[in-house]
């Protein structure tokens, strides 16, 4: 599994700009042998651009790249020891599935097995054995991107990266692909990079989550870690849906937790988290949908905090029901249930149930 | 009301198409049919009776014999100084990211929309002066300028379809830039290599205009010979040696699918199934 005693990969002080547009400024990024490494963010955040420069098929104006403590930074592509797989697969269309894997084991000069027996066993791996003599026009999309994994993984390269590998597909085969994707990664042990804007795809892919924003890392940590502990508005309402609340510190207790007004004069409770926050600064405090329950269903101890509204809207999907109620002092807020709960009805008044674990807060801006 | 102006488009469509047909083939048609004609003389549409004896005079004028010879030779050699130059041209340009990139692509295309004339007589004047005095120098040379922008824009469009992965794909799988245009550049460029090489041929095959400059009695082409023909003796043997170089033309073609394959022009793995 993860060997955290070796660096597998490390970009130090990346930073890159085309003309007056810089693209990132300063990536440092650690990834130990084996790690699964998801560069999550919205289109033009640099995360690309990130996997490329480990490639080789962007220069960085500046910083180190190592692979397994080599520097590489100023190799060409063919000498860096990695495999690829594209958004679009790039496989050869005028290769058989089998010469697809068999070029860059040839190319690579891979030595460690004979070539016919590699393949055979990259085929097994990626359950596409029947597929050996198929051209990749007649592949389906999750076929495709099977053999193009395969071919990356064919020379045992030290690094993989993985560019949207999935998004090309329909999202019925996406979830499963997802799975499967890790399973694989797993089995050969291999330290990954995979860029993808879909934060599910991260969680479930990956080991850790490299959040970035404008050519920035602005929070990296576990998947459920960072979706629970934001550090940044931007984080949170990337990673999923918010509520946000305006607050005030009224008090500090003396186990840490602090103490806060709301805009309608209710008090909650929220767990320290960081620097303590001045009394009276202003906070701006988050809170996710599924973590707010209808009190009243509420077995937790846990919770601490009531907060009391009249149900707005009610809305329905497969698994889940979607509440919209408004508090007291005019803010509101979304709730999200399983939808075997039982459901109040709209106009109906309820109490509103989290734990002080629960919210994440820091000082508002401009306050 | 909807249905019938649909079915109106339709049968006006339909009438387009068989008469674009028609205008483009009935000409070629009659010069086929006419190189049968059994009579001795240019008579009127349609041939009376079937007769060889047109052919006869076409392969027995030593002009045209000749003007083949040469014709044949010529159109073989500037294919494959074209193709030579232009896939390495189109792909160097495929890769350049430089600046004036685009106006090297408009030089190299710029014969296509020049006069012929214009080409032919430039070159007369240059060659002259550079001193070259073969006459199938000076033909080669002028058809591998004119059938070069043809080479070059058929593997250029074949290019740009491929989009950068492919090529950096091969790179990340240890190929250096040589291996990646041998092994991956390359054989996805066929189709459109031998696009070119048949335009090229054929275009080289049936000039005139550019030749006419260059051209001396001992490198006249059948093109030219059927034109100098035409002025002094014109009866149907002109028809029987067009119909010989439409049958080049298709031989050509077929050759080429024979050699090449048409499920490898088209490909197999290249297109869709």
């Amino acid at each position: 599994m993860i060997d955290s005693s070796i660096v597998a990969l490390s970009l130090s002080g990346i930073s890159k700009g085309y003309g007056n547009i810089g693209v990132l400024h300063g990536i440092d990024m650690d990834l130990h042998q084996g790690e699964i490494v998801a560069l999550l963010g919205p289109s033009g955040c640099g995360k690309t651009t990130t996997l490329r420069a480990i490639g080789g098929f962007v220069a960085p104006d500046s910083g180190r790249i190592r692979i397994k403590g080599q520097d590489v930074t100023r190799l060409a592509v063919p000498e860096r020891d990695f495999g690829i797989v594209f958004q679009d697969y790039a496989l050869f269309p005028h290769l058989t599935v089998a010469e697809n894997i068999r070029y860059g084991l040839k190319h690579r000069r891979y030595r460690a097995r004979p070539h016919a027996e590699r393949v055979d066993e990259l085929l097994r791996l990626v359950r596409m054995e029947a597929f050996a003599d198929r051209y990749p026009a007649q592949l389906s999309g999750g076929q495709k991107q099977r053999v193009a994994l395969a071919r990356a993984l064919g020379p045992n390269p030290a690094v993989l990266l993985l560019d949207e590998p999935l998004s090309a597909l329909d999202a019925s085969v996406r979830g499963k692909l997802q799975v499967e994707l890790r399973q694989v990664l797993r089995e050969v042990g291999i330290t990954t990079v995979i860029v993808t804007h879909d934060h599910e795809e991260a969680a479930v892919v990956a080991d850790r989550i490299v959040l970035m924003h404008e050519g920035r890392i602005i929070q990296d940590g576990p998947p459920l870690g960072i979706y629970d502990r934001p550090r940044s508005r931007f984080c949170a309402e990337f990673l999923g849906e918010v509520n946000w609340l305006a607050g005030r510190v009224v008090a500090h207790r003396d186990d840490g937790p602090v103490e806060a007004e709301l805009g309608n004069g209710q008090r909650i409770v929220l767990a320290a988290r960081g620097p303590r926050p001045a009394l009276g600064s202003a906070l701006e405090i988050g809170i996710r949908p599924e973590r707010l329950a209808l009190a009243d269903d509420a077995v937790r101890p846990a919770i601490r905090n009531r907060v009391e509204g009249r149900v707005d809207r009610v809305q329905a999907n497969r698994t889940n029901v979607e509440l919209c109620v408004a508090l007291d002092g005019g803010q509101s807020l979304m709730v999200t249930h399983r939808r075997d709960e039982r459901v109040p009805a709209v106009g109906s008044r309820v109490v509103l149930g989290f734990g002080g674990d629960d919210a994440f807060y820091w000082p508002a801006e401009g306050a | 009301m909807r249905r019938l102006l649909d079915g109106l488009w339709g049968a006006f469509g339909g009438l387009t198409v068989i008469l674009s047909v028609a205008f483009l083939l009935l000409p070629i048609a009659i010069a086929v049919m006419m190189s049968f004609d059994a009579r001795t003389f240019l008579g009127a549409f349609p041939p009376q009776a079937f007769s060889w004896h047109w052919y006869q005079r076409f392969i027995d004028e030593p002009l045209y014999m000749h003007g083949l010879r040469n014709s044949l030779l010529l159109a073989s050699l500037s294919t494959l100084l074209s193709v030579g130059l232009g896939v390495a041209a189109a792909i160097g340009l495929h890769k350049a990211r430089f600046r004036g990139r685009q106006l090297l692509v408009s030089i190299f295309l710029a014969p296509l929309v020049v006069p012929a004339v214009v080409i032919g007589f430039g070159l007369l004047v240059t060659l002259s002066a550079l001193g070259v005095v073969s006459g199938m120098g000076k033909l080669l040379i002028a058809h591998g300028v004119i059938t070069l922008p043809y080479v070059i824009r058929s593997v250029t469009a074949t290019l740009a379809g491929l989009g950068p992965s492919l090529e950096e794909a091969a790179m990340s799988l240890g190929a250096s830039p040589w291996t990646v245009i041998r092994t991956v550049v390359l054989p996805l460029c066929r189709p459109g290599i031998v696009v070119g090489a048949v335009l090229a041929f054929t275009v080289s095959f049936d000039d005139v205009s550019v030749g006419i400059f260059l051209a001396d009695p001992e490198s006249t082409t059948l093109p030219l010979a059927l034109v100098s023909m035409m002025r002094s003796n014109f009866d149907l043997t002109i028809a029987a040696a067009s119909t010989a170089m439409i049958a080049v033309s298709c031989i050509a073609l077929v050759l080429v699918e024979w050699l090449i394959g048409v499920d490898r022009l088209f490909g197999t793995g290249t297109t869709k199934r």
